[in-house]
């Protein structure tokens, strides 16, 4: 496809200029004002900015009855794509399937629409004619008032005039925007979006489940450990308003993944921080683990349920629609009990003190043996120490769900300590280590995945059997269901095997000694 | 993106003024949308204010088959037109010249699927190789039928022919059109017809003068005459469209 020339956009700082550039153009065209409007466009992406990440900028514009949403890039504001809606979506799969570009749904899934910004756009429009009254061109003078998410009050941003290029009629658009030059009309090209972000001081992308390390390899190791655990528990208490107000299930992933992080790291800080205290916080993350799991595993049922129903043949798949409405209901009871634990005393207590103790300034003086350490020395140590420990198991056995559990614990260890140290080591060996454990992970993951998938389904058909809800059809079907999800996990644990024997082999085994080892 | 041919057998039954409003509707709400005018009379064309003349004619079209070139800009924002030209009344004869000649138009418009969501095609008014290029690429068939016996004969007569073809995967939608309920015979038919026919939709347009004057302005209902009763009938059947092609 030929690329159609862009539309361009002129700064507006006294209208005598406007009319002076309209003048002209009537000398050659018929410049006719047609009707004033009124646009209002929401600025919408996810919580964590996924489709900003990916360079683009998502827009529900309303318009008297046009509603559109305008997928678009930050930088040259090109369309990708620009489609009607009925409404502003809450999430990108809410449009209909002929109309969802496949790429913007990859992007935000399964990720909730948020309103990031707002902007009243008041517009006079304008038509270009030619001789015979033909629409060659349309341009439109812009108003926009903008405000930054639950700002209350708008910002106004500076007047433009666009001109719009209509197909076919290049020449004509190359004479009009070669008058406005002649005006002296100034093109004017910023994002009005990131105008609003620069105005407010603020920069898209605030919350990332990344954490944002920069250490100096000599701090102490207590001081690094805090800043570590108290950047997971920010990342905690950021997502507990989308899970309490069930916006999407990724708000409860990243609460987890940060809640797993800090009891890996809280594991890990023996002779650091203080033993009692530690064992008191470690207790209660675990039981915020425990209390969160269901609900987790619940959601990684529903979101891949489509997926899941492939498993069965097609005519059976009708059946599982009593497990879905089951699932749903149990989420439903689930979702309640955990919001009631995360706004109950117990959590509330729990991270007041922990957010105390993270923020308490660690003591000059210590008794603790590793606590004033370089946090060098004592990442290096643990990191050899876990690569060690993972390194030691026969790779033609690894099928054994608790050894799975436990060498997933190692591996994961091993990928926070390697993501936690980046910073301080050269980052072109790290980040091949990195690779290597986040491929074994991977593997390790999916099996466990699996064996958590047959483990749990076994414990959904007793319940719904015990509760009377399942049709001998429909147990059939699950029973197929079973199966399949069985030879999955078989092969998913026969995948392990490379990965391991890769991160485990003796030249890796050497970098990883000769990079973190003390005496090395 | 979805295509829509409009379509009859016989001529002068409203294929033009359905596609062209149609099309314009489909844009005001957003729709990003092409109107391709297939009948060299090149009345859509005409409609839109855009000469119905393209470089080369049908026969380099086809030999290209790049349509890029050729669509123009309309006086309704979103909406885009490949114009007429007196050469597509050799089409159905330059097609018989390639493999496959009843899939050459889907061939040259896929590559504007990225581009629009809706395609409108005004077919010229018989049964040639052209037609059966549009029944391949179609999604969906809008057919006027007047009602008059002759108008509902080449109805029968279209359906007999799509009968024989079923791995088309077309949807049909006819619909009275020219509707003067004045006339008993018009009352009649209306009352009888989607009795035989259930697909026949509902929404009807009546006979009005404001759909005549649209060569007068040069310009869809909507420009000149939104809430006629020409305009809402259109509106009407816009709105089952949308529901029957999502």
């Amino acid at each position: 496809m030929k690329t159609v020339r862009e539309d361009r956009s002129y700064l507006i700082e006294d209208e005598t200029r406007l009319q002076s550039f309209i003048d002209v153009l009537n000398t050659r065209f018929l410049v006719s004002d047609t009707e004033k409007s009124t646009l209002r466009i929401t600025y919408l992406d996810t919580f964590d900015w996924r489709v900003w990440r990916q360079g683009g900028v998502l827009e529900y514009a309303e318009k008297k009855r046009s509603r559109k949403l305008r997928w678009r890039a930050i930088d040259n504001r090109q369309v990708y794509v620009e489609f009607p809606v009925e409404e502003c979506p809450d999430f990108i799969n809410d449009i209909s399937d002929w109309l969802l570009p496949e790429k913007l749904f990859k992007i935000t899934r399964p990720r909730c629409l948020m309103e990031q910004a707002s902007s009243r756009v008041d517009s006079q429009d304008y038509e270009i004619l030619d001789g015979s009254e033909k629409v060659i061109a349309r341009m439109r003078l812009v108003k926009e008032n903008m405000r930054y998410a639950n700002n209350r009050s708008g910002q106004a941003l500076a007047i433009r005039l666009e001109i719009i290029n209509l197909r076919g009629y290049e020449k004509e658009f190359s004479e009009i925007t070669a008058a406005a030059k002649q005006a002296g009309l100034a093109e004017y090209a910023k994002d009005p979006l990131l105008q609003l972000l620069h105005m407010n001081d603020r920069r898209p992308c605030d919350y990332s489940m990344r954490l944002k390390l920069q250490i100096d390899s000599q701090q102490r190791v207590d001081r690094v450990s805090k800043q570590i655990l108290l950047q997971l528990l920010n990342i905690m208490q950021q997502n507990e308003p989308g899970i309490c107000n069930d916006m999407d299930t990724e708000f409860l992933h990243d609460f987890r993944h940060a809640l797993h992080r800090s009891h890996s790291l809280v594991s890990q800080l023996k002779n650091i921080l203080p033993v009692d205290t530690l064992t008191r916080f470690d207790k209660d993350l675990v039981w915020l683990e425990h209390e969160t799991r269901y609900l987790y595993e619940l959601n990684n049922w529903l979101l891949d349920f489509q997926d899941i129903c492939k498993l069965v043949p097609a005519r059976q798949r009708d059946r599982l629609d009593l497990l879905l409405a089951w699932l749903r209901e149990q989420r439903h009871a689930e979702l309640l009990r955990v919001v009631a634990i995360l706004q109950g005393q117990h959590y509330q207590k729990f991270s007041k003190r922990w957010r105390v103790f993270l923020d308490c300034e660690v003591p000059e003086h210590t008794v603790l043996k590793y606590a004033a350490r370089p946090v060098y020395e004592i990442a290096g140590i643990q990191l050899w120490k876990t690569y060690k420990r993972l390194s030691h198991y026969n790779g033609d056995q690894l099928g054994d769900p608790e050894q799975l559990d436990t060498m997933h614990r190692q591996s994961r260890v091993l990928y926070d300590l390697l993501e936690f140290s980046r910073s301080m080591y050269t980052s072109d060996s790290v980040n091949k280590l990195l690779k290597l454990n986040s491929r074994f992970l991977e593997e390790l993951r999916k099996a466990r995945q699996a064996h958590h998938r047959v483990k749990s389904l076994r414990g959904f058909i007793q319940t719904m059997r015990g509760e009377g809800r399942l049709e001998k059809t429909a147990q059939k079907t699950m029973k197929k269901l079973m199966q399949s999800l069985e030879a999955i996990q078989t092969e998913c644990e026969n995948n392990i095997a490379t990965p391991y024997q890769k991160l485990t082999e003796s030249k890796v085994r050497q970098a990883f000694r000769q990079s973190f080892k003390a005496d090395a | 993106m979805k295509i829509i041919g409009t379509y009859n057998i016989k001529g002068g039954v409203g294929k033009t003024a359905t596609a062209v409003n149609l099309a314009c509707l489909a844009a005001l709400e957003g729709y990003k949308t092409l109107i391709w005018d297939l009948d060299p009379q090149g009345a859509a064309s005409f409609y839109y204010r855009i000469k119905p003349k393209i470089k080369g004619g049908s026969d380099r079209l086809l030999a290209d088959r790049n349509l890029d070139d050729v669509i123009k800009g309309t006086d309704v924002p979103g909406l885009d037109l490949i114009p007429a030209d007196f050469s597509y009344r050799n089409m159905d004869v330059q097609l018989s010249d390639y493999k496959k000649p009843a899939r050459q138009l889907m061939k040259m418009l896929r590559p504007l699927a990225q581009e629009y969501h809706l395609l409108f095609i005004d077919c010229p008014p018989n049964i040639t190789l052209v037609s059966e290029n549009v029944f391949y690429a179609a999604d969906a068939l809008m057919v006027p039928i007047i009602p008059t016996p002759l108008s509902i004969r080449t109805h029968a007569q279209l359906v007999k022919h799509l009968k024989k073809r079923p791995m088309l995967e077309l949807n049909l939608m006819p619909f009275f059109s020219m509707v003067d309920r004045r006339k008993k015979l018009h009352r009649e038919i209306i009352t009888e017809l989607p009795k035989k026919y259930p697909n026949i939709s509902e929404h009807m347009i009546p006979y009005a003068s404001q759909v005549e004057l649209m060569g007068v302005h040069r310009a869809p209902l909507f420009k000149y005459a939104s809430t006629s009763p020409a305009a809402k009938a259109y509106e009407g059947l816009w709105q089952s469209i949308k529901t029957t092609i999502r």
